[in-house]
């Protein structure tokens, strides 16, 4: 055919424009025309893209597999699984604290690592380090605890108010907001709080309030009186006391007076509220009423 | 295959639905062309895709397009050999003529018939170039990349379709 050349020319598109003005206007062109127009009707379906897609999706095939995207690549799966062993190693037996806490009106006693036993009073937390205890006996203690000491190296209780060691003895710590006592019940104590240090012997104990240190004698029972049931007090400020209160029972005393720095010297138990306030409230002649279930009053007896 | 690290593979999901998007209107186009109508091409684009999915961690993003391709086709090849099926191609001719005479449509009827079979008795190659091309108005460039080919293999396949289509309908 003679318009072979012209019409393979036309269809790459490299025919120059005068070329193509000429080349329309033959008949060949023209049956061409036709030709390439019938063709259109042989156009595939329709197809929407979208629509397939959300039909793929919802194929079983695809959604099981969907979990594949999370299917590690193995090199890597194994890597994951090491990191999680060792932070697992490294967090439970290299550098694991143990802490136990009680609530207000809770008590417990736990055993550390050397078989020395803590017991703890109401609103109290002790954590420790079970690694490498035999060479660091250190408890960290916020409130009040009873210590049985076994003999061994150097214990510490380490509180914000300041640290007390020992070698095997038992002895109680209370360290609350602006009162540290120490009683030392059986061997030696040495006391450390700011620059302040005492040696503490059976039966003696010591007290740093507001940064003053006062020596006691206690009428040694071999142990403190709050694990019989009861608090005692000798010539403690009466907020202190109040305070004590609200942690063996869980509530909370409103006191409207200016006797909170007064002393109080006694005991109150701690299974008998309304025994327990009467016993701090009768020395000062102070009245109570309970103002919610959990809330008491404290104020002026009316002459 | 190996087995590739996840920012080369296809295995997200958001990528895996651009893919789709991409080329599944290709794909459906290419094997409605090669093949005709009697297989569902719709659903071998689906069954081409689930297994791009099943095979994500294998496959690298820029060889997913010739997998799919390879994919369908191997599918189509393997329905074909099962049963033999007649090429037919769905005619919805535009009806833009306003001097309908019964000859011309007869004329017409004829023509089309002709034009039909004759693009059946095209190779599948030659079909598939040339309905891209001058249906789906694909660039030879673009053909040449969907099925793998150099582009003058491209111009040579949809110029030879062309030629036979002019010799099967004569010069009406």
């Amino acid at each position: 055919m003679q318009g072979d050349d012209k019409i393979k020319r036309w269809l790459e598109g490299t025919m120059s424009d005068e070329e193509i003005k000429i080349f329309e206007r033959s008949q060949e062109f023209k049956s061409l025309e036709k030709l390439l127009r019938s063709t259109q009707a042989f156009k595939a379906p329709d197809y929407d893209v979208e629509a397939e897609l959300a039909k793929l999706r919802s194929k079983d095939a695809f959604k099981n597999k969907s979990i594949g995207s999370f299917r590690l690549w193995p090199v890597f799966r194994i890597a994951a699984i090491l990191v999680l062993v060792m932070i697992t190693f490294f967090y439970f037996f290299i550098n694991h604290t143990t802490t136990v806490k009680t609530d207000p009106a809770e008590r417990t006693s736990i055993y550390l690592p050397d078989s020395s036993e803590v017991i703890l009073n109401a609103f109290t937390t002790v954590a420790f380090k079970e690694r490498g205890w035999k060479n660091n006996r250190t408890v960290q203690m916020d409130g009040e605890a009873f210590f049985k000491v076994t003999k061994g190296s150097k214990f510490d209780v380490a509180t914000t108010m300041g640290t007390v060691t020992v070698l095997g003895t038992s002895f109680n710590v209370k360290s609350r907001p602006g009162y540290f006592e120490i009683t030392c019940y059986e061997g030696s104590v040495e006391v450390k709080s700011g620059n302040e240090v005492a040696r503490l012997l059976p039966g003696k104990a010591v007290r740093i309030l507001d940064g003053k240190i006062a020596h006691m004698s206690v009428v040694s029972v071999g142990t403190p009186a709050w694990l019989h049931g009861e608090s005692s007090f000798k010539s403690v400020p009466f907020v202190h006391v109040i305070r004590e209160l609200e942690r063996q029972y869980g509530i909370e005393v409103i006191f409207q007076s200016t006797k909170d720095e007064q002393l109080f010297t006694g005991k109150f138990p701690h299974e008998n509220l309304s025994l327990a306030i009467r016993a701090i409230s009768a020395p000062f002649h102070l009245k109570y009423e309970f103002a919610e279930k959990n809330k008491v009053i404290l104020s002026k007896e009316d002459d | 295959m190996k087995v590739l690290p996840k920012t080369d593979n296809v295995c997200d999901e958001q990528l895996f639905n651009e893919l789709f998007r991409k080329y599944s209107k290709d794909l459906h186009d290419f094997l409605y062309y090669k093949y005709g109508k009697g297989h569902n091409p719709g659903d071998l684009v689906q069954e081409a895709f689930i297994k791009l999915w099943n095979n994500c961690a294998k496959v690298a993003k820029e060889k997913a397009k010739s997998f799919l391709f390879t994919v369908a086709n191997n599918q189509m090849l393997n329905e074909l050999s099962r049963q033999k099926t007649v090429l037919t191609y769905a005619q919805h001719r535009p009806k833009d003529y306003t001097n309908e005479s019964p000859e011309f449509l007869l004329e017409e009827n004829e023509y089309m018939n002709r034009l039909q079979a004759a693009i059946e008795r095209l190779t599948e190659e030659q079909r598939v170039a040339f309905l891209l091309n001058r249906i789906e108005g694909k660039k030879h460039k673009e053909i040449a990349e969907m099925l793998g080919i150099s582009r003058k293999a491209v111009e040579k396949r949809i110029y030879t379709a062309l030629n036979k289509l002019r010799a099967s309908v004569g010069d009406l």
